[in-house]
């Protein structure tokens, strides 16, 4: 369902070219539980950002569900990012003036689902990550496990096929890393794609398979 | 775009977090619709007051009066207002197709007289004039009747009252009909009292020139002559019988009139026609002027949701990313931005347009006069505020919504 042909990205910066990824090939199957790792700047978070739409290669092909990304508008990536695809960050990017219930509706209100329905299915998911009790805390009130929750659970709210998550549990204590991760196999276990980059070797281990970045090139996947 | 409801909220959440910025364009723009409204009912109001008080002049109005400006030397020499009864009497039978009725009015240079009751006195303006002068000069009677046209005939001293004239001199008193007034020695009999007659407007745009209707005295003209020992009438008096008639009323009676007087004098002529024009450019003055400040307040009320919208779309360039991230669409974007600056000039536009009625109210006890805002003035006053708030928000909004969301992610 993912894949990527000869990707490379560059960036420009004062003047110079830097690569950030080169003649990234890899294949991602249905319902893998995918974990990707390397040295800082060694290319992960770009890779993550093209295989979540969130930007485009500087050449090479990704074809996404049989569609090749690179020709895509910006209308039709945004509603691909909206319908088949949840993030999760390190960082949690929660808007801080929305309740946990606002920030999980979000994605429900660009797909144009209707008031009432949205927040329905907005409690159901913040149940799912064990949450159900604290819809109407602003993330400010809330730990770093509990905002990581509700960033899941807005990830999942579209019912997407495929969860990318950046460092999920970077800013995160061991116990709070656990129910995270956990959460993630158990959403894999649902038949969900998980795509995450981490740091954290003891994390590997939740993954099915391991891609390894250094220098912008996949040593082993 | 999905569910406007909910992108208000968003909107009104963004506003509330940059609370002095946004007070500051609000306040600009308000002051912009403010001066936009109260420039829009000051040209109404007035346009509306000055049509309503010419009309007691009656719309289709004339003056026929000798030019004593008239450079010809000879024609200087020559005596009397250049208009006789005999012009009068003879204008009136046969003369004009375009004339619909005619009265003299004779007065005397001196126009502010003495008239007295007892011991009481008021200075009037009198005037001598015809049976159709009430007519043509719009004016209606309160109490009593016109003149006759046997009492024009036989110059009898009867007399019909301006309202002042009758509260000057009489006071609470209810009927003064047959009561006698003296004027220079001579006593004249009330016959009726006028109705009030309203010109404040065109008072205070000093467009009477200190001439008060309510404060006259009128009397046959024949009287008046045989009183003044002179057959010249002052000024004839018209009605055209069309507004489009007017100007051709007019070349009909100066053309009747010099050829009476073989050319030996020189005409003036007024209509309200002109009067209207005059008045409407005056209004036309303030409008342009005051549309220009306007201007000038919602530029700098528009620049300032510029500003803040600029600087929202810096400061929330995270927030543009997650949201992209999670599925918002640049149009999404766009129409976010574009929401949040038309919100903001819409409160100043509110905000205006209570300024504005509080300007009104101020203007009404200054000036005392009942300005009424039209509804057209509120509408175009939203609609500005709407226009400032899409044209302001738009470039930044723009920008917003061109991010890519990997570019907006990394923002810090």
């Amino acid at each position: 369902m993912i894949k990527l042909y000869g990707v490379n990205k560059f960036y420009e910066k004062d003047e110079k070219i830097l690569t950030a990824l080169s003649d990234v090939n890899l294949q991602i199957d249905r319902g893998e539980f995918i974990a990707i790792t390397g040295p800082s700047g060694s290319g992960k978070s770009t890779l993550l950002t093209i295989l979540g739409c969130l930007d485009t290669p500087s050449s090479g092909q990704y074809v996404l569900n049989d569609l090749s990304v690179e020709n895509t508008s910006e209308f039709e990536l945004a509603r691909i990012r909206n319908k088949q695809i949840g993030f999760v960050f390190q960082s949690f990017n929660l808007i801080p003036g929305y309740t946990a219930l606002r920030n999980i509706e979000l994605p429900m209100l660009y797909a144009g689902v209707a008031a009432a329905n949205r927040e329905k299915r907005a409690l159901l998911a913040l149940s799912a990550v064990g949450l159900g009790e604290r819809p109407y805390h602003l993330p400010a009130e809330m730990s770093g496990g509990q905002q990581q929750r509700v960033a899941i659970a807005r990830a999942i709210v579209n019912n997407p096929q495929i969860i990318i998550a950046d460092e999920p549990t970077g800013s995160l204590d061991d116990e709070s890393t656990i129910e995270i991760m956990d959460l993630f196999a158990q959403l894999h276990r649902g038949g969900r794609t998980i795509i995450f980059v981490t740091h954290n070797m003891n994390l590997l281990s939740y993954a099915n398979r391991v891609v390894r970045l250094a220098h912008g090139n996949i040593i082993d996947a | 775009m999905h569910n406007l409801n909910e992108k208000l909220k968003q909107a009104f959440s963004a506003i509330k977090e940059n609370r002095t910025r946004t007070l500051m364009s609000i306040i600009g723009i308000a002051v912009g619709i403010a001066a936009v409204m109260t420039i829009g009912i000051l040209t109404q109001s007035g346009k509306k007051f000055i049509y309503t008080e010419l009309e007691t002049y009656g719309l289709n109005s004339l003056w026929v009066y000798r030019n004593w400006q008239d450079d010809n030397p000879f024609e200087q020499q020559r005596q009397g207002s250049g208009i006789t009864t005999e012009d009068y009497q003879a204008l009136k039978k046969d003369c004009c197709s375009e004339v619909a009725s005619l009265s003299p009015e004779v007065y005397t240079k001196e126009w502010f007289k003495n008239i007295r009751v007892g011991n009481s006195y008021v200075k009037s303006g009198v005037v001598g004039v015809g049976v159709s002068f009430l007519d043509i000069n719009n004016d209606s009677l309160r109490k009593g009747r016109n003149f006759r046209p046997s009492e024009i005939r036989n110059r009898k001293n009867v007399v019909i009252i301006g309202p002042k004239v009758k509260d000057e001199l009489f006071g609470d008193q209810v009927n003064v009909i047959g009561k006698v007034v003296k004027f220079d020695n001579v006593q004249l009999t009330i016959i009726g009292v006028l109705k009030e007659k309203k010109r404040d407007f065109l008072s205070a745009i000093g467009a009477t020139d200190g001439y008060d209707e309510n404060n006259r005295v009128i009397i046959p003209y024949s009287f008046y002559q045989q009183l003044l020992g002179s057959k010249d009438i002052h000024t004839l008096r018209a009605e055209a019988r069309t507004k489009k008639g007017v100007n051709k009323a007019l070349d009909q009676l100066t053309t009747a009139l010099s050829r009476r007087h073989n050319n030996q004098f020189q005409y003036q002529t007024e209509s309200m026609k002109g009067w209207i024009k005059t008045t409407e450019q005056v209004l036309q003055t303030i409008s342009i002027l005051g549309t220009a400040g306007a201007l000038v307040a919602l530029i700098v009320g528009g620049i300032g949701v510029f500003n803040i919208m600029s600087s929202a779309v810096v400061e929330r360039t995270r927030e543009i990313g997650i949201r992209k991230a999670i599925g918002a669409s640049p149009q999404d974007i766009m129409f976010q931005f574009l929401l949040e600056s038309v919100y903001i000039s819409i409160i100043g536009g509110i905000v205006g347009i209570i300024f504005g009625v509080v300007i009104l109210i101020g203007m009404i006890l200054w000036s005392g006069f009942m300005l009424s805002p039209a509804w057209s003035v509120l509408f175009v006053g939203l609609l500005v505020s709407v226009l400032v708030g899409i044209s302001a928000g738009y470039l930044p909004a723009r920008k917003a919504a061109k991010m890519t969301p990997a570019e907006a992610l990394r923002f810090d």
